[in-house]
Parts: structure tokens; sequence; C-alpha cells
């Protein structure tokens, strides 16, 4: 089976007066059609920049240094804007991290959405929706993430809403051009924790109803365990370990794996077992030499402060980068 | 939005008693003699005195004030000495010129600073960005003055394109007067000979006095734009395909405009202010000229009547502002 | 703690270097910034030049007596040539002489209209902002007020009421000035009050006029300063345009709009009269609002990416 993303080696620096931050340091994924993929890590890690890239809206500064990025065998890193406008939205999709700053504050909801579907038929050639088409979709849309009465919402503004119904929105704006892959940038984190419940039931009914293609990025590893068949752990701009999400959660291998998942508060009650990795994320500028974990890993030695180590299988579908990982 | 502007519009009323005492107080406070001052250097003391009694400057302060807030409210701004004729008829007269050039400065300001904001903002760092940053920064160092002869050293005399100073030639009939502008006038009455006159007279003057406004709508426009373009909704709707040119017309303008507004709101009364430099160099026969001519002559009347009407002026363009935000921005809307 | 406690070998003391590590790097930043962009580099070089002919002036003149009075009368009106080379005025005089005397004229009038408004305006922000309430209400209401008439137009009623002259002028303008900067540190300070290092100061019990100098005023310090240093540029001007309408300085005192008031009589064939003066002010003003401009560029983070 041929993979609808690959990610190849991809490399990705961010020049600033200080120095060059080396964000993304030679990333490898590959999500093959109704795959759904969780990236997990900590702020910083360069989760969002990666997600960002693959849709062509990272920063703008930033400078791709090596490696490639392909998408149903199209090269992503050669598009120019006609030929990227005829991915987003349509091929390719997004759901953002806080849905106050990414509505429009001073358009209404439907105005919103039904530019979204107007862009989509121009950029797909398609002749141009009539008003009754429009409303018919909008409102199909709308019933699409359970929204109730979809014409008082059509004619709210966003600061009228709740952050639930304007996240749902948010979805809703996504499918509107019923793309091949969805990628959700934290999608729960900027919600109250019953909404977050509410909008991973939704994410994850419309995954199983409509059979996406996801890739889903948080530093909430229960989001992530809700969606995701497979999970990729990120540290410091390089991937650390892949695996089925069961595989990972049950047997992580990576000891930063193995710290993420310890300083998870345990449901069931041992409160022993929370514990925070020491340190702190490390400066991109100057990145630790070997092993970019290192300084924080218990595990440590020479080997790990002088070689990158490689990725290397340790089961069916299971990764890891680690000199250590078998220990 | 009734209540709103009922609000607005009481406001409006006390700040103008506001201005009318701060007036007042200058008029007074200051160390010199008014008496002696409209009286002139060369006055006896005598004839001191009589104006001191006939203007009512013996009473008490107190008195004086309450009789000039009274005359105020029936519209009363008291004679110039110059004259002899009421302020009030001569600001009438003179108030439509100066609102026509400000208008005309106001049109140009926007229709040339705001787009270019946008240039400048969407083509960030580029050549167009740095002329426009130059121009921009030039607008606002330009003394009017200066810039209004060197305008009528080249067009005018150099060139012969255009007329040096005034409104219309001394050959011209004004139009019969409808709005008492007299480009609008001139076309309602389809004197388009006449139009084209005015219209020619009116171009440098309106250049000298749009240009610092100009600069300064552009520089808001683009600081705007430029950090709208960078907000969250303007990356979701580049993600959902929403092509550029609209993001920037509709998306991100629209969020721009609003601080856009309040420096237009800003730039009408400076121009207001300006226009006692413009209408100088041009000759324009409007409330600046009006002012300038009067304070040099010490005929201190109709100096204040031009500061109330300006200040009048520019509360009104304020409360517009207002509106005009709330009439944008929905949030506004239902806060109130 | 004890000498006990004490490391038995001496503690290494960091160099200066270290010690100042982030404020090195800060004002490296700033150098970067500010030395990087043209704009800023041309504002910074038209302020010095303005300010050697504003302390040197006297001396730079090739005919310094021509700034006091000196009346030449076979000289007048002379096209622009090497021995003059801005040509003469109606007296004679050289009128590249007078610009660059007319540089400290200007220079102490910008400075005096600055000082006094933010003399005045800083303090009454502070306070407004700071004690809200009756006293707020009371500041922001007059300074509304004056803010309600264009500062030109105002400075005009008050000149006309004490009567014309340099001085006149420079008190009108003064008066007119301060409202901008109560406006400004009111809101300044109204944001910093609430910021939680100063909550936590006060519930230590930190005294108002500590926390007005050690949280508030370094605070509103960088506006201020990019404020005034556009408002040095911005008083020059108005004060030159009262000078031109003929209500400011009267000659021999040279300054640049009292000159071009003259001047405008001799228009069009004496055009080198009006040029000149005006191109000093321009530059002048444009230098300093370069210079501010670079300066918020530099100061203002949340204008640094524009």
């Amino acid at each position: 089976m041929t993979a609808l993303l690959s990610i190849e080696n991809y490399h990705l620096d961010i020049p600033t007066f200080d120095g060059t931050l080396k964000v993304l340091d030679g990333i490898n994924l590959s999500l093959a059609q109704g795959e759904t993929l969780g990236i997990v890590g900590e702020s910083g890690c360069g989760k969002t920049v990666l997600a960002r890239s693959i849709l062509g809206i990272g920063p703008q500064r930033a400078r791709r240094t090596s490696g490639r990025m392909t998408f149903d065998s199209m090269p992503l890193d050669e598009l120019n804007e006609a030929e990227w406008r005829r991915i987003r939205g349509v091929k390719i999709s997004m759901i953002f991290q806080d849905p106050m700053t990414y509505l429009n504050p001073l358009l209404t909801v439907g105005r919103q959405l039904s530019d979204v579907l107007v862009a989509h038929a121009r950029a797909l050639s398609r002749p141009a929706l009539s008003r009754q088409e429009r409303r018919r979709r909008c409102s199909e849309l709308l019933d699409q993430v359970q929204i109730r009465d979809p014409e008082r919402v059509e004619a709210s503004y966003p600061h009228q809403l709740s952050g639930g119904m304007r996240q749902r929105i948010l979805i809703a704006m996504a499918l509107a051009g019923e793309p091949k892959l969805l990628i959700a940038d934290e999608p729960t984190t900027a919600l109250d924790v019953t909404i977050q419940a509410q909008i991973l039931d939704l994410l994850r009914d419309l995954v199983h109803r409509l059979g996406l293609t996801v890739v889903m990025i948080s530093h909430d590893v229960g989001a992530i365990a809700a969606i995701a068949q497979r999970v990729a752990v990120m540290y410091a701009g390089v991937v650390v370990e892949q695996g089925a999400t069961n595989d990972i959660l049950t047997h992580p291998r990576h000891p930063y794996t193995q710290g993420l998942l310890g300083a998870l508060p345990d449901i069931e009650g041992d409160h022993q077992s929370l514990e925070a990795i020491p340190g702190t994320i490390p400066n991109l500028i100057h990145p630790p030499s070997g092993c970019r974990f290192h300084p924080r890993c218990p595990r440590a030695t020479a080997i790990c402060t002088s070689d990158k180590p490689a990725m290397t299988s340790i089961g069916a579908d299971h990764v890891v980068a680690c000199h250590h990982a078998l220990d | 939005m009734v209540l709103f502007t009922l609000r607005k519009v009481a406001v409006l009323i006390g700040t103008m008693l506001g201005l009318a005492a701060l007036t007042f107080i200058i008029t007074n406070v200051a160390p010199g003699d008014p008496a002696r001052l409209v009286a002139g250097p060369d006055a006896t003391n005598d004839m001191v005195e009589t104006i001191r009694r006939e203007y009512g400057l013996d009473r008490p302060l107190i008195e004086q004030f309450l009789i000039y807030m009274g005359d105020l409210l029936t519209g009363d701004l008291g004679r110039s000495i110059v004259s002899t004729r009421s302020v009030m008829e001569e600001l009438a007269r003179y108030v439509p010129a100066t609102l026509e050039l400000v208008l005309v400065a106001m049109t140009l300001g926007i229709l040339i600073g705001v787009p270019f904001g946008m240039l400048s903002a969407v083509y960030k760092d580029r050549f167009i960005d740095q002329v426009t940053r130059i121009l921009s920064i030039s607008g606002v160092a330009l003394p009017a003055f200066w810039f209004g002869i060197l305008l009528q050293l080249f067009f005018a005399v150099r060139l012969e394109l255009l007329p040096v100073s005034g409104r219309l030639p001394l050959t011209a009939l004004a139009p019969e007067p409808i709005t008492h502008l007299l480009l609008v006038d001139t076309l309602l009455r389809g004197d388009f000979e006449t139009f084209r006159e005015a219209l020619s007279h009116i171009i440098l003057p309106a250049i000298v006095l749009s240009f610092p406004c100009l600069a300064s709508i552009l520089r808001v426009n683009r600081a705007e734009m430029i950090e709208v373009l960078q907000s969250d909704y303007i990356v979701a709707a580049r993600a959902h395909g929403i092509d550029s040119r609209r993001i920037v017309m509709l998306y991100a303008l629209k969020n721009a405009l609003l601080p856009t507004i309040a420096m237009i709101g800003l730039r009408f009364g400076w121009m207001l202010g300006s226009t006692v430099l413009v209408e100088t160099v041009f000759d324009w026969p409007g409330i600046g000229l009006y002012a300038v001519s009067s304070a040099l002559a010490s005929d201190f009347k109709p100096v204040v009547g031009v500061t109330l009407v300006i200040g009048f002026l520019f509360m009104i363009t304020n409360m517009l502002v207002d509106l005009a935000y709330a009439w944008i921005d929905p949030r506004l809307r239902s806060a109130r | 703690m004890t000498s006990a406690d004490l490391p038995a070998t001496a503690p290494e003391i960091p160099s200066f270097r270290e010690r100042h590590a982030s404020t090195i790097r800060q004002w490296r930043l700033y150098t970067h910034l500010f030395a990087g962009s043209f704009s800023s580099m041309l504002g910074l070089a038209l302020v010095v030049l303005f300010l050697i002919l504003a302390i040197f002036g006297p001396v730079l003149a090739p005919y310094p007596e021509d700034t006091t009075g000196a009346v030449n009368l076979s000289q007048r009106l002379l096209s622009p040539s090497l021995a003059h080379p801005f040509g003469t005025d109606e007296m004679g005089a050289d009128i590249l002489s007078r610009i660059i005397v007319g540089a400290r004229t200007s220079l102490w009038i910008g400075l005096i209209i600055t000082g006094v408004g933010a003399g005045i305006g800083v303090p009454l922000g502070i306070i407004a902002g700071y004690h809200g309430g009756f006293t707020r209400a009371v500041i922001m209401r007059v300074t509304d007020l004056f803010l309600s008439v264009p500062g030109l137009a105002l400075a005009l009623t008050i000149v006309a009421a004490l009567g014309p002259g340099i001085t006149n002028c420079v008190i009108a303008l003064s008066l007119v000035w301060w409202p901008g900067y109560v406006r400004l540190v009111e809101s300044k300070t109204l944001s910093v009050k609430e910021e939680l290092y100063v909550e936590s100061a006060r519930a230590l019990g930190a005294s108002t006029p500590w926390i007005l100098r050690r949280h508030i005023l370094p605070n509103c310090l960088t506006p201020i300063i990019v404020k005034a240093s556009m408002d040095m540029g911005m008083a020059i001007l108005s004060a030159a345009s009262l000078g031109f309408i003929g209500l400011g300085a009267k000659p021999p005192l040279p300054e640049w709009g009292s000159m071009i008031s003259v001047a405008r009589t001799y228009m069009p064939d004496w055009w080198w009269y009006s040029l000149f003066p005006g191109l000093a002010i321009f530059l002048t003003v444009l230098g300093f609002n370069l210079l501010g401009d670079g300066l918020r560029d530099i100061l203002d983070p949340r204008s640094r990416s524009r």
C-alpha cells in the first residue's frame, strides 16, 4: 500500500537573531489512506511547525534544509501558490487549537462557512454554488458536527458562541471540502474539560463515519489515545518512538516516552506513579550532541553524547531511536 | 444604537460647554489686558477705559462668564473689531470653503492612504514598501506652508498649469448657493466651466492639506494590516483554501480598518487646525485665513469663534468615528 | 548563614560579561536592529547634524554678524553663489548663516515645549492612572477638553490672547502639548498597575511612591522616550508654523518659520529665500521622526514584527 502522506528525513531551520533554530531534525513519518496518526510531545518540540508545514502555512522565515514531503504523489515542497490552492481545504484540511482566535471576529459564522464553500468550488474549477445550494450545504455541515440550530448559529458572530460551539464550526469548515487528510492541531487544548470530551467524541465519530485519514497533534496523551491508531512521540524536533497506540502506551521503550507517560496523573489512583521528567527542553540553537534527549535521560551513557541513535525496529509496528531501548 | 447615539450627543454638548469655558479662561487669565489689546498700542488710557466699559470688561469675571455663556447659547459669538460684523455671520460665510477643502483633502488621503497601506503590508520590506515608508514619514515631517509654496512655485509659476491661489478667479461668478460647496453647487447648477475653475483652484491646497493625513493613514493601515495578516484567523482562512486576494480585501482589511478609521477621525481634526497654514499660503477664503488675519490684528472674538467651530466639527467627527466602529465591529454592538 | 557553610575555596566571581549577559544581549540586539535599519540611521544622522549646528552654530556660520541684525543693503537678495551658497535676504544677510544659527533657536523651542509637555503630562498621567476614582475623572476630563481642539488651533487662540512673539508661542505650545502625555501615561499606568508583580509588591507593603518609581515609571519610559523624540520634531514644526503665520519670532532673531514668512513676500523671483529655511525644517523634523520611529521599532516588542 502506498502512503498518502510521507515525510522523509525532513529538516527545518528558523533563523533568529541569536542563531538558527534547528526546529525539525530529520523527521520520518508516513501515513496510509484511512490511518489515524497521533503526534505527541511537549510544547516547543516542533509538532505544530511540522503540522503547518504539511499545509504550507508554516512560519514565513522557516527554511527547509533537506528532506521532502509527498502527499498523494505530489511533492509538497515544490508547489506554487496556485497549486496549493487546489490542496488546501479540499485535499488537506486543518483544525486549530483556539477556536476563538481562529474565527474572524467581524464576520458571521454563516458568511465564513459559505466563503469556504465558494473557495473550494473555485479551487476545483466547479461551477459556483447557488445561494440555496450554499445554504443547504452549510446546514448539512453544521448538522454533521451536531449543531442543532444551524440558522441561529449561521447568523451569529463568533463572540456570541461558546468555545465548544466555535470548535464545532471550525471542524465543519475543515470538513467542507471533503478532504483526504485532516490535520488536527491540539483541537481540545483550549477547551473546558467537559467540552474536551464532547469534541473528542465528535471527532472519533466523524473519523469512523467518514473514514478520515487524520494526523492529530497534542501534548495530551489521553486525547491522542482516543483517536489515533498509531502514535509518534516527538522530542526537540526529532521523532523518538513510533508504533501502534496500544503498544506504545503499554510498552514504551524510549526513556522520554516512559517519562511522558509517567508524568500523566494516573486516574486509577496510584499517585506514586506521578513523576516529572527532570530538566527542561533543550535550546534548539545549540541542541545537545548525539541524542538530543541525553542531558535529561536517566540511562544516558558516553555513546548517547556522541552518536545520534538510529531508528530501529523492535516489534511488528514499533520503532524507537535510542541506544538503550532494550536495557 | 439610539441610546448609544444619545449618550454621544450628551457628551458632545458637555465638551462644547467645557470648550467655551476654556476659551473664556484663556482670554481672561492671559496676563495681557484685553481692553488694551483691542484698543491698540497707541490708545490713550481714556480710550482703553471706554472700550473696557463698552465690552463689559469692567464687570466681575463671573458675571462676564455668565454673559459670555449666555451669548454663546443664543448663537452670539460677538463682533469682529476689524469688520464690525457679527462673528457668527462671518463664520457662516467662511465655514463652507474650509469644509469643502478639508473634505476634498480627506477624500484624497483615504483614497491614496488605504490602498497603499494595504499594498505596503502585503509586499512588506519589498520595493513598494520602502517607497511608501519614506513617503509616509516625510509626509508627516513636511512643513505644510513650505510644501504649499513649493507646489505654487512649480505648478503655478513655472508650469502655469494651476492657479496660484484663491478659490475662484476674480472674473468667475459663484453659482447660486445650494450646499455652499462650490464643487457640488456648480455641478448641481450644470455650470461646468465654473466647476473646472473651482477644481483647478482646490487641487494644490487639497494636496498640501492631505499629505500628512495620507501619510498617517497609510502608516496605520500598513501596521494594522501586517498585524492582522499574521493573526490566527488569517492562517485558518489560508488553510481552508480561501484565495489570498479575498483574504486581503475582506478578511484582513475589515479588521485593519478599525484603527484606520480612528486615525482618519484624529487627522480630520488635525486638518482643521492646519487650515490656518494652508489657507494662508493659498489665500483660501476659509476660517483658517479668517482666524490668522484676525489674530494678527488682535481681533480676538473671531479667533475664539473659529476655535469653537473647529472644536465642534472635530467632536462631530469623533462621534461619527464611534458610530462607524460600532457599525463595523459586532462585539461593540452587542456590548451596548 | 555561618562561615562554616561557605565553601572552602573562594567562590568564583563571575566576570562583568557573565553577570550582565542578558543586558549585553539586549543592547546588542537593539544596536543590531537599529543599525540594520536605513531609515533609523538616517534619522540619527540628521539629528546629530542638527545638534552640531545648534551647539556650534555661531562658530560654523560664515557670516555670524548677519544673524544678529547686521544690515548690508548692497548685498540684498543675491542669488546663491560661492560666497553665499543659499543667497542673501532682503537685509543683505547670508541665508546660510541665519539657517545655521536658527538651529539653536529651534532646538530650544523643541526642548522647552517637549520638556514642559512631558513635565506636566507624565505626573498627571501617573496620578490619574494609579489613583483612579474622582482624581482620575477630573484629570482625564480636562485632558479630553484640551484634546477636543486641534493643538495648532488652540495654540493660535492662546498666542492671540497673549500677543505675538516667540516666548508667547512657546508658552502656548507648551500649554497644548501636555495632554498627549497624560493619555499615553495614564493608559500605560492602568495596565501596569494590574500586573501581578505590582500587586504582589503592594501586598508586601511597598509604599506608593516606591511602586511608582520602581515599577510604573520604568514601564512608561519606553513610550515616553519614543513620543518625546517624535515630539521634538513636531514641536519645532508647530513653532515654525506659528512663526510663518507671523505670530512667532520677529527678525533679527533667526528662526526658520519666520524667515519663510518674510521670504514669501519675495516669491516667486527670489525662490531660494523660501526654499532653504523650509528644507532645514523638513530635514530636522524628518530626522526626529525617523529616530523616534526607529526607537519604537526596537524598544516596543509589539511593533517589532511590523
